[in-house]
This record gives structure tokens, C-alpha cells and sequence, in this order.
């Protein structure tokens, strides 16, 4: 049975190009343009891994993260932060809002597929 | 105007002219002369610099409001351009966010049509191979074409090869018939030799009952008799000597004629089945290659899905260059913010700088200051009686 990777990002075409990436890898994909619309596909669908952008509207991904891991049962979901910050202060900031790692961008499919390999096997 | 035009000039002119001498000859009126003469030098010099002070600031007055004319001069036009180019941010934030929405369309475009392209290409991979498996089949033995023809070309060869067999046991089983027509032969002359010696015994019979007169009569007749069947003996011998003979001749054509066809089909069959393995060994190796051009071409596609994999990937660019854009007209908003408030502010000040003229300002003034000297300041230089 394949893997779901929930995909968080406000961006059409950033979500577009890792749902192409991920669905080429065999994973299914559930799309959600911030952390709002995110925490509303959790219910109904099994999810094993989530890839978030930082920066969005609504709700942004630091939010998302902190109030997914105040739900019980998504404690010990993955959740890898897809961002542009590279600074230490931002992946900081993830880091204690719950995530478990972080994509920055630009990056490669190869480096995508590799980090969501590692999480979910 | 002169000095000696002056009020103060004309006062103390007629008075001070008469007793100029008096305070050259006489010494009693010289202390108290000089002593007037010094209280007329200090209202004189006293009311000069009263004036001289009272000029000044009316002058300084003067080039006040020269200056808050200047200063409103300068304040409008900066105001107005400011405001004017405060009402041209949000066109550059909107062009910008224009820029926004027609890369990311463009992007998504994009992606779109290159996923379809690697969609295009795996299908058409996938139909060779079914075409592929349709004709040469899958190798589990299920009824491909290729894989039926080959079974019938096999059942074919093995047709032949039946045929071969079949044609020996023919001749074989022919061989025998001939051997015993060749037995039968040998019967029918033994039965001509029979037929001979009943006949030579009958003649000798009819000899013996010729010499036996009356009483060998009857002999005679049975000696004939004897006679006769011994010549239809040997009459039926000769004809079935004669048609096994013919049977024999028969038979050997047909062996002949049947053993030039055994071999003439044993040669076709040994060439048809030369050919036929040697059809079926080039189309295992056209399959070979057919195979190896499929895995090829599966391999090509995969390549390419994985470049376009990668193209599509290197189209974050947009979502790159979107934040980016985005952390301009952040502070393209903020900066629209912040003039606004500036022209406001020039705006105010102006509006306080005229206010300072009218009463409005004044009392204000007057509130804001919390010493009378302030207060004092204030009205020297607007100009306010108390």
C-alpha cells in the first residue's frame, strides 16, 4: 500500500511540481494551499508524512506545525518545512514548533524524493 | 532722516544754542550745563537705541515671514509630488503582483504540458510493449501471434516428418507384399509342376486302361477327366502366375514411384525444416532485438522523465522569484505608508504655520507655552497687542 504525503503550500505550481515528483515516486498526495486548509484535510484522510511551506497566508507553516503536534494522534507525524529561509534562526524556529526537518529550496527531485524516502519507508 | 531733523533734535536745539556761551565764559554754569548736557546725551542715546532695537525686530519679523513664505513655497511642492508619487505605489505593487500571477500561470502552464509530455511517453512505451507482447508474445506461452506461428510452422515440420515415416512404413510393409507375391510365385509353380505330373499321370492312366481293353474303359474315362482338371490347373496356375506377375509389376512401380517420393520428400522435409529453424532462429533474434530496442526505448523514457522531472522541479524558480517580489512590495506598502504620513505631516505643518497667523494658532500658542516669556516671544513676533 503506498505512502500519503500531505502537501502544504499556497503556491499552485510549487505544489503542482512536488506532487508531480512525489506521485512519479509512488506516494499519494493530498494538496492543501495553507495550514488551515492543511488541518482540515487531516480529518478523513490518512496521512503519513507532511511537507509545509513557511510562508502563508491564513495560516502559516510555523502555526500549522505547532498546532498539529498539539493534536495527540499527529504527534509523531514527519513534517519537513519546504522554504526558501535558510537561515538557522528560521529552521530554529521549526525545529521547536515540532518539525522534523526541512527541504530549502531550490532543490533537486532527486533531494526531495531522498528526504521523504527518509521518513517514510 | 538728518539728526537735526529729528523731534528731539528740534527740542533741544533752541534751548542749548542761547547758553552755549554762558557754559564757554562763566565757570558756575559749566557743572550744571554739563550735567544737562549729559542727561540730553542719554535720552538721545536711549531713544536711538530704542529704535534701533525696534527696527531690528521688525526686520527680523520682516525676514520671518519671508522665510515661512519660502518655507511654504518649498513645503507645497514636495508635498504635492510626495503625494503624487505615494498615488504611484500601489500602480508599481499591482504590476508587480501582476508579474506574480502571469509567472506562476505561466509556470503551472508549464508543468502542466511537460507532465503531459511524460504521460505522452510512458504510454506510448506502454503500447509498443503491449504491440510488442501481442505479436512475439509474453514467454508463458500464451497464444501470441509469434508464438502461434511457430507452433505451426513446428506442427508442420513434425506433419512432414510423420509423412516420412509413414512413406517407409509403406514401402517396408510394400517390400513384404512383393517377397510374398514372389512366395505366391513360387506356389503357382508348384502348382504348374502338380497340374503337369496329374497330367502326365493321367496320359499314363489312359495308357494302362487302353491296354486293359473293356474293363479299363471307365478307367480311361476318369483318366481324362483327370487330365482335363490337371489342364485347368495348370491353365489357372498360369493365370494367376500371370496376374501375380502383373500385381508384382504393379506393386514394384508403385514401391519405385513411392520410394522417389520418400526420398524427394525426405529432402523437402530435411530443406523445409532447414528453413523453417532457420526462419524461426532470425525471428528470435529480430525478437531479441526487438526486445532490446523496447528496453531501450523504456530506459529513453524513463531518461526523460526524469529530465522533465527535473524541469519541472527547476520551476520553483517562480515560487522563488515570487517571495521575492513579494518582499518588494512589502515594503513598497510600507513606504506608501510612511509618505502618506510624511505628506500629511507637511501638510499639518503648513496648515499649523498659517494657523500661527490667525487666532486659532495663537491660542493655541498661548495654551501650549507654560512662561510668560514664551508667551512675550510669541507676541513681539506675530505682532499681538495684549
Amino acid at each position: 500500500m503506498s505512502k500519503t504525503v500531505l502537501i502544504v503550500d499556497d503556491s499552485v505550481s510549487m505544489r503542482q511540481m512536488v506532487s508531480f515528483t512525489l506521485r512519479d515516486a509512488g506516494y499519494e498526495i493530498v494538496e492543501a494551499i495553507n495550514g488551515r486548509d492543511a488541518l482540515s484535510k487531516l480529518k478523513g484522510n490518512r496521512i503519513d508524512m507532511i511537507i509545509t511551506d513557511l510562508n502563508m497566508p491564513e495560516m502559516d507553516g510555523i502555526e500549522f506545525i505547532k498546532q498539529l503536534r498539539a493534536c495527540a494522534e499527529m504527534r509523531f507525524t514527519p513534517v519537513v518545512m519546504l522554504t526558501t529561509e535558510s537561515q538557522e534562526a528560521k529552521k530554529e524556529e521549526g525545529r521547536r514548533a515540532g518539525a522534523s526537518g526541512w527541504i530549502v529550496k531550490p532543490f533537486t527531485p532527486e533531494q526531495l524524493v531522498g528526504v521523504v524516502k527518509k521518513f517514510v519507508r | 532722516m538728518k539728526v537735526w531733523q529729528r523731534p528731539m533734535a528740534r527740542i533741544l536745539a533752541p534751548l542749548l544754542l542761547p547758553v552755549l556761551p554762558a557754559f564757554i565764559s562763566s565757570p558756575t554754569l559749566r557743572i550744571p550745563l554739563t550735567l544737562f548736557l549729559y542727561l540730553v546725551a542719554g535720552v538721545i542715546t536711549y531713544s536711538i537705541v530704542k529704535r534701533s532695537l525696534q527696527a531690528a525686530e521688525n526686520m527680523e519679523a520682516e525676514i520671518r515671514k519671508e522665510e515661512i513664505s519660502s518655507f511654504e513655497e518649498i513645503i507645497e511642492p514636495i508635498a504635492r509630488s510626495l503625494q503624487e508619487k505615494t498615488r504611484l505605489i500601489p500602480v508599481f505593487t499591482s504590476q508587480l503582483s501582476e508579474v506574480i500571477q502571469q509567472t506562476e500561470s505561466a509556470a503551472l502552464n508549464i508543468g502542466e504540458r511537460f507532465m503531459h509530455i511524460v504521460e505522452e511517453a510512458r504510454a506510448q512505451s506502454k503500447k509498443a510493449s503491449e504491440t510488442f507482447t501481442g505479436f512475439a508474445g509474453d514467454g508463458k506461452g500464451n497464444n501470441a501471434l509469434l508464438d502461434l506461428s511457430k507452433k505451426t510452422l513446428a506442427e508442420v515440420i513434425e506433419s512432414l516428418k510423420e509423412i516420412a515415416h509413414v512413406t517407409r512404413q509403406t514401402l517396408s510393409d510394400m517390400e513384404i507384399i512383393i517377397r510374398d507375391a514372389e512366395n505366391i510365385k513360387s506356389i503357382v509353380n508348384e502348382m504348374e509342376y502338380i497340374a503337369e505330373q496329374t497330367n502326365l499321370l493321367a496320359l499314363n492312366a489312359a495308357i494302362e486302361a487302353s491296354r486293359a481293353g473293356e474293363y479299363g474303359r471307365g478307367f480311361n474315362i476318369v483318366a481324362e477327366e483327370v487330365r482335363k482338371l490337371s489342364d485347368r490347373s495348370n491353365r489357372a496356375a498360369e493365370e494367376i502366375g500371370q496376374l501375380i506377375t502383373k500385381v508384382e509389376d504393379d506393386i514394384k512401380g508403385i514401391y519405385t514411384r513411392t520410394q522417389k517420393s520418400a526420398q524427394d520428400s525426405n529432402r523437402r522435409s530435411s530443406e523445409a525444416e532447414g528453413i523453417v529453424e532457420e526462419t524461426l532462429r532470425k525471428i528470435d533474434e529480430a525478437m531479441h532485438d526487438a526486445n532490446r530496442r523496447l528496453d531501450e526505448l523504456a530506459e529513453g523514457t524513463e531518461s526523460l522523465a526524469k529530465n522533465i522531472s527535473s524541469i519541472v522541479v527547476s520551476l520553483q524558480f517562480q515560487d522563488i522569484t515570487r517571495q521575492k517580489i513579494e518582499h518588494v512590495i512589502e515594503p513598497l506598502n510600507t513606504f506608501k505608508e510612511e509618505l502618506e504620513r510624511v505628506v500629511a505631516g507637511l501638510r499639518g505643518m503648513k496648515e499649523r504655520i498659517h494657523g500661527l497667523e490667525g487666532s486659532a494658532g495663537k491660542e493655541w500658542l498661548e495654551d501650549l507655552y507654560t512662561m510668560e516669556e514664551e508667551r512675550d516671544v510669541m507676541r513681539k513676533v506675530l505682532k499681538v497687542v495684549k
